[in-house]
């Protein structure tokens, strides 16, 4: 199998690889700012996701499905949509099932975020469409045309994803960086009781995690499902979601540029397994490699290396 | 172990008490079991036995699970891997060697049993290792992904040129038996049910079994007084691991079919639910929860659809009647002395419709399991309100438990579509209609949550049931006995 790749045939998974990277990335940020902060797994941030994706269909193909909008705008109101839509809803999780365990065991936390994360995907089978499975009409996505380079074929729809994510990134990282609450975050995440005896709102700044995690999220699951196009089901956000933790794991949790490297990495390991034609293996490999990562360097890539308690 | 304790075993094992109990216990499993076999069964439906056995074989996985989780405090949800190795294990033995020249049924179960249950403590040990170094929630994962590998490289082994290193081991296929005979019965499962829950029992009475507690209370603390932490761990996950697969040659037998959908991550879930929701650390509540989520599972899967305005109006009354319980939050509201009769209102008004639910659902065919558990449940609501507070403040686990339930019967009942839509709300929400089979997870995820918030060492915390309260309302103090080898 790997005889009928060539160079072209490597350099187009590549790109594939990164366009899929992008979106893992943008689901394993959600994952690494609430570990930084809270350091809770939140289970629920890939059904977030999840939610992202469907707010993005009903918004082009059942609420403005009567209303002429320039097909452009109509991305840009999906993804402002999916982005509000979801951010409320990552403040309603953390408001209802974390805050009240602020104080309790890790485990019964991470209980909790199980239980939340059955609850939408089931819960979700009430609210959104799922037999048939709707998926985004072609028409919504403009940017389907290829690109040619030399004899690359990259879609203008990869370059879109690209382009938004990076553009999404550098706004958190100024966010985290050039902001007081950005700072305010940082020591949080470095040491949760001094920070509020410092007289930083701790509340205030989970709830902005939770806010800009789950906003990014819902971008991302947006971007994905109009550009790929997959049907769409309440459990569409289970294996990404699995996959971005495990990238928020490799790259070292808590540590915002190194979601981004271990997301890429994910995404080419995935797109090579996928292009050597084991593709009913991807999920397999995304725990194999998480296990390995675990086992060999607790800390991540990029972390600490620290025992995980 | 200190000589006074040694010599305290001692005279236990050598007093004739001691025998004489476990030998009635024993008799007592065996007559249980064969008057399962000889007396009900004939005369249950296929789907009654159906729903019993599974209901067994849940409890027995649940009180596994619980050695591991709640026990040992080693958060594992990899447990369906473990029923899985199991379940394929038996089915590749029968499938390749059975021979009823051979040997007879029983004697082949046994042995194909202790086939699985060595194949899933190896596989026990394997995923043990990692316990050594991750803990909590890195853990959980880390036997999450153990599990869904398993199943995806199972999966996606379905004969032919698709088989790892020339050996089928996984797919979906039917157990080759002569005259489709089935050598795993009802009993059988009853039986091994009981031996899992004594295991589990004797091992925790032991000073060994304080090891494994001690490991869950304080990893270091444990470390410190000399226990060897590894040790226990890796054990817990090998115990834990052989006595979920030998569920699953049981189930496997019993099914006649082994099918890598029947040990998703769903199982692992429910069955983490199982064990948080009975309170970690509780083989009670553990088995007790296993029985009745796995029926309240099976049997809502028969029930038609649901008409989204019953479902809506039963959560919210769900809600007002927990609330009207509660002291907290809206229940701070509710049980301000000025809203009294608001209060007694809302709640006698919520008794009578329970009321009328349970009477229209003994109308319906629905399995009589059902019925008698919505009965009760409808007395348990009624006693629980009208308990005087003294009462209700000594029986905390006893008002949230009903709260529970109700909440679940409350769902539930609208699911038998016994009684007409209401016709008010109906024009609010519409003539959407909801399958039972999403609501029941919809329901077990937000009792999870429930169970969380409000409780979060689960039904019955660390406690175990006993008979000791029975001795003590004769006047006597007694021996805690039960009804376990």
């Amino acid at each position: 199998m790997l005889a009928t790749l060539s160079f072209e045939g490597l350099a187009q998974q590549f790109i594939y690889g990164i366009q899929l990277g992008a979106i893992y990335a943008l689901i394993a940020l959600g994952y690494t700012m609430v570990y930084g902060v809270l350091k809770l797994i939140n289970f629920a941030h890939g059904d977030v996701y999840m939610v992202g994706a469907y707010l993005a269909y009903y918004t082009c193909s059942v609420w403005l499905a009567g209303v002429a909008v320039e097909p452009h705008l109509m991305l840009v109101i999906m993804l402002l949509v999916s982005m509000c839509g979801c951010a409320l809803l990552g403040l309603l999780i953390e408001r209802i099932a974390y805050r009240p365990l602020r104080s309790a065991p890790r485990i019964s936390v991470l209980i909790t975020a199980i239980g939340v994360s059955l609850f939408i995907e089931y819960a979700g089978k009430l609210f959104f469409q799922t037999s048939p499975q709707p998926s985004i009409k072609e028409s919504v996505n403009v940017f389907k045309d290829q690109i040619h380079l030399g004899r690359l074929e990259i879609a203008q729809s990869a370059l879109i994803v690209l382009i938004t994510t990076v553009v999404l990134m550098c706004l958190l990282w100024y966010f985290v960086t050039r902001t007081a609450m950005g700072r305010a975050m940082r020591a949080v995440s470095h040491d949760f009781n001094t920070a509020a005896l410092m007289g930083i709102s701790v509340d205030k700044v989970i709830t902005i995690t939770f806010l800009i995690g789950s906003a990014l999220a819902g971008a991302g699951g947006m971007m994905q499902a109009t550009s790929v196009g997959t049907p769409l089901s309440t459990f569409y956000g289970l294996m990404p979601g699995v996959k971005a933790f495990v990238a928020a794991v490799l790259g070292g949790i808590g540590n915002i540029p190194g979601a981004v490297t271990g997301a890429m990495i994910m995404a080419m390991a995935e797109t090579a397994v996928k292009a050597f034609g084991y593709s009913n293996y991807t999920d397999a490999v995304a725990f194999i490699i998480l296990i390995g990562i675990l086992l060999l360097r607790p800390g991540g890539l990029f972390g600490a290396v620290t025992e995980k308690v | 172990m200190p000589l006074e304790a040694a010599a305290l075993t001692h005279q236990r094992f050598s007093s004739g008490k001691f025998w004489l109990v476990r030998i009635v216990s024993i008799a007592l499993l065996v007559g249980i079991a064969c008057l399962f076999q000889f007396a009900a069964v004939p005369h249950m439906g296929i789907y009654d036995k159906r729903l019993l056995i599974s209901a067994m074989t849940f409890a027995s996985l649940a009180v596994s699970l619980n050695l591991i989780n709640g026990v040992t405090g080693q958060f594992s949800m990899g447990h369906a891997g473990f029923y899985m190795i199991g379940a394929y294990t038996g089915a590749k033995l029968t499938t390749t060697f059975y021979d009823r020249h051979l040997m007879p049924d029983y004697a082949w179960l046994l042995a194909v049993i202790c086939g699985g249950a060595v194949m899933s403590a190896f596989a026990g040990f394997i995923v043990g290792l990692p316990s050594l170094r991750l803990r909590g929630d890195y853990l959980a994962i880390v036997t999450l992904g153990f599990g869904e590998i398993l199943r995806v490289v199972v999966n996606n082994q379905d004969g032919g040129d698709k088989s790892l290193f020339g050996l089928n081991l996984g797919g979906s296929y039917a157990l080759d038996m002569p005259r489709g005979s089935r050598i795993s019965e009802l009993a059988y499962i009853f039986v091994f049910l009981v031996i899992t829950i004594a295991i589990c029992r004797n091992l925790l009475k032991t000073a060994h079994g304080l090891a494994f507690l001690s490991i869950r209370e304080d990893e270091t603390a444990a470390e410190a007084t000399g226990i060897n932490t590894t040790k226990f761990k890796v054990t817990a996950f090998v115990i834990g691991a052989a006595l979920a697969g030998i569920a699953g040659v049981l189930m496997a037998h019993y099914n006649g079919s082994v099918t890598p959908n029947d040990y998703t991550m769903d199982v692992s879930f429910l069955l983490v639910t199982m064990v948080v929701m009975g309170g970690t650390g509780s083989i009670t509540g553990a088995a007790l929860a296993g029985i009745s989520l796995k029926l309240l599972e099976e049997s809502l899967r028969s029930v038609p659809d649901i008409p989204a305005v019953n479902l809506w109006a039963a959560v919210v009354v769900a809600i007002l009647f927990a609330a009207v319980l509660k002291r907290g939050g809206l229940g701070r509201v509710l049980n301000a002395p000025a809203l009294a009769v608001v209060r007694i209102v809302i709640a006698e008004l919520t008794l009578l419709l329970i009321a009328y639910m349970v009477f229209k659902l003994w109308h319906t065919q629905m399995s009589i399991v059902f019925k008698v558990a919505a009965s009760l449940v409808f007395l348990g609501c009624a006693a629980a309100f009208h308990a005087r507070d003294n009462v209700r403040k000594a029986l905390p686990t006893f008002g949230y438990l009903v709260t529970c339930v109700a909440v679940v019967l409350l769902i539930s009942i609208p699911l038998a579509s016994a009684f007409h839509k209401l016709p008010l709300l109906q024009k609010l929400i519409g003539d959407t209609t909801y399958k039972a089979t999403d609501v029941r997870w919809a329901f077990f995820a937000t009792a999870l949550v429930i169970t969380m918030l409000v409780r979060s060492q689960g039904l019955f915390g660390h406690h175990e049931f006993s008979w000791s309260f029975l001795g003590r309302s004769f006047g006597k103090r007694s021996e805690t006995v039960e009804a376990s080898a």
